[in-house]
């Protein structure tokens, strides 16, 4: 796994460099997931049917629970408990991903939250999470028109386990392409 | 008839304290505390002869519901029937009051059932049996056949109601989230009703992947709650008799935590759409929405006070989570709880006189009671992880979920802190249990 996300992150950074500001690697970057060459904003492997290498509203409905946490690592960026201002060491990454977006790109931000504290409020939490990385991409010159926002509160964590480790794993945003 | 009184002295003092008492934090786990009555329900006769005769299957099954309510409050202890020395008939004709004190029942109660079709009738007596007389008058209630549990939890009510003075709250039903693992690690949320003591389980649109918090309108026919289904967190309405729902918001962003105000004409909720949790009031008779809280921080769980006057919420705007409360134009903000550093998910009482919500605090989540007058709180469970909590329609008994390790289930707690138990889901997960008023 440690390799996958090495792989997928000398990826990224061969597209980062080769500029890839062509239709067709912008529709690469779209559909994502399914072809294993593909890289750019839907990151991770590809996933070739793992169905967690791309994102769309759908597959990412299809059962609440657990995340694959093998993929998108280069997508997510983590947060203190109950804060919802971006790390400092959040910002290379979220830097990389707006350079990233092309003009037109759909993209969605997702909230989480670790599994303490009261459903409502972690729902209110994990949305001032992706508000937060938003606004982030938008400094960034992303426009925020392209960017749309979901919480999911503490419904979908990405470790299962109940100690610091897996909360702090779980307190994040992804930022994905629609 | 004194440990009648007793017993009624014990629920008032659970109800509101005396000022003085209680109004320290504490930890209330001392469970059976309260001394329940004893109390004899023997099968139901049947009367649909010319005289009354054994009891059949509905005079059995009719009992069994009844002690069985009785017993979950916390405040009765039904006795064993197998002790009896009176048979049912012979009670109904007559209650020999000698042998019932023999074994130190306090009450007891005779009754009896008339199916004519399919209509099912069932009158009973409660008798005082250390006074020897009734307790109020007999009474015949009816109902569809297939209805017969809804009979039995009447009866329950109404033996609640003379022996407390309270209402009951059997004929109830809850609203909650089933959770059911699709595999080791992922899961599905759908929305289910039940009635109070677990029976008749319904599951409605089970193709849901995932819903949240939902909340009973003040007339039991509709369940206000969150759904992903579009993709986005909105607010949906499902109408439990016409078996139909209705996407109701549709804003950027967050749309979360529908609350109806008690005439059923408002629905508070929490949106994001104007950069930040606030909460919000929308007309539901098509009039506009109105911006109630305006702060940087995170404002959001609205819950109404019984008037209609009031809203309580969570805030972080003092630097964490905590209660506050304002008036239901959104002025008069006033905040509520000051101990500790995590306070939310607040839920009105029915009565009024309390609010339950969730405490935060030593790496605990817990459910815990405020006093709005007073600001004096008592925390009534101490687990790792309890929330949701929701009133009984008669305001005693606190329904909420609690998580232990992966695992989510119901439970109920006396409003004292007492008689703390699992509420039945069978082996589904259960979590943001709503309770619903009263079914007639």
């Amino acid at each position: 796994m440690k390799k996958q996300i090495l792989m997928t992150m000398a990826a990224m950074a061969l597209t980062i460099l080769t500029g890839c500001s062509s239709t067709d690697d912008a529709n690469k970057k779209i559909d994502g997931g399914g072809d294993p060459g593909s890289m750019g904003l839907n990151g991770g492997m590809g996933g070739g049917g793992q169905g967690q290498g791309g994102f769309a509203p759908g597959g990412s409905l299809s059962g609440g629970g657990v995340m694959d946490p093998s993929a998108n690592e280069n997508q997510r960026v983590y947060f203190d408990y109950d804060s919802s201002i971006v790390r400092d060491d959040a910002r290379p990454k979220l830097m990389s991903l707006a350079r990233m977006v092309n003009k037109g790109q759909g993209v969605v931000i997702e909230g989480h939250c670790d599994e303490r504290g009261t459903r409502e409020y972690n729902l209110a939490l994990g949305q001032k999470r992706a508000d937060a990385v938003k606004d982030f991409l938008v400094s960034q010159g992303v426009s925020a028109g392209q960017i749309q926002t979901i919480s999911f509160g503490k419904e979908r964590p990405l470790a299962v386990g109940h100690e610091d480790g897996s909360w702090a794993q779980n307190r994040r945003a992804e930022v994905l392409s629609r | 008839m004194i440990r009648i009184l007793t017993l009624l002295f014990v629920f008032m003092l659970g109800m509101a304290p005396p000022p003085g008492h209680a109004a320290e934090l504490r930890i209330d786990i001392t469970k059976g505390g309260l001394n329940p009555m004893p109390i004899a329900v023997p099968d139901f006769v049947t009367l649909s002869g010319d005289s009354p005769s054994a009891p059949t299957e509905h005079g059995i099954r009719i009992a069994e519901v009844v002690n069985a309510d009785l017993e979950r409050s916390g405040l009765f202890r039904p006795l064993d029937p197998k002790a009896f020395l009176q048979d049912s008939v012979g009670l109904w004709k007559a209650p020999d009051f000698r042998n019932w004190r023999l074994l130190s029942a306090d009450a007891v109660v005779a009754g009896g059932t008339t199916l004519a079709g399919d209509k099912l009738s069932v009158d009973f007596v409660l008798y005082d049996v250390n006074q020897g007389g009734k307790l109020g008058e007999s009474k015949r209630i009816s109902a569809p056949t297939k209805d017969w549990r809804h009979l039995a939890h009447r009866v329950a009510d109404e033996i609640y109601s003379r022996l407390t003075g309270e209402g009951g709250y059997f004929t109830s039903r809850i609203g909650f989230v089933a959770q059911k693992n699709i595999d080791a690690r992922r899961f599905r949320k759908w929305l289910s009703v039940m009635d109070q003591d677990g029976a008749n389980r319904v599951d409605l649109n089970p193709n849901e992947l995932l819903v949240l918090t939902p909340r009973f309108s003040p007339n039991g026919e509709h369940l206000y709650y969150l759904s992903y289904e579009t993709g986005f967190p909105r607010i949906f309405r499902w109408g439990l008799y016409e078996r139909q729902k209705a996407m109701l918001t549709e804003f950027p962003g967050l749309n979360a935590c529908p609350s109806l105000s008690p005439d059923g004409t408002r629905m508070a909720m929490t949106l994001t759409k104007d950069g930040n949790a606030e909460i919000y009031v929308k007309d539901l008779r098509g009039g506009g929405l109105k911006r109630l809280t305006e702060s940087s921080a995170i404002d959001t769980s609205p819950s109404w006070s019984p008037d209609g006057n009031s809203i309580v919420f969570t805030s972080s705007r003092g630097g964490s989570p905590q209660i506050y409360v304002m008036d239901a134009n959104g002025g008069g903000v006033k905040r509520l709880s000051f101990e500790g550093k995590n306070n939310s998910a607040p839920a009105w009482s029915p009565r009024g006189d309390n609010i339950a919500y969730v405490q935060g605090g030593g790496g605990k989540f817990r459910i815990a009671v405020l006093n709005p007058k007073t600001g004096k709180s008592r925390t009534l469970t101490d687990s790792w992880m309890d929330e949701s909590p929701t009133w009984s329609p008669n305001g005693r008994v606190i329904l909420f979920s609690r998580q232990n390790n992966s695992q989510t289930k119901l439970y109920t707690i006396d409003l004292t802190g007492h008689n703390e138990r699992m509420a039945p889901v069978g082996d589904l997960g259960g979590s943001d249990p709503t309770w619903s008023p009263l079914i007639r």
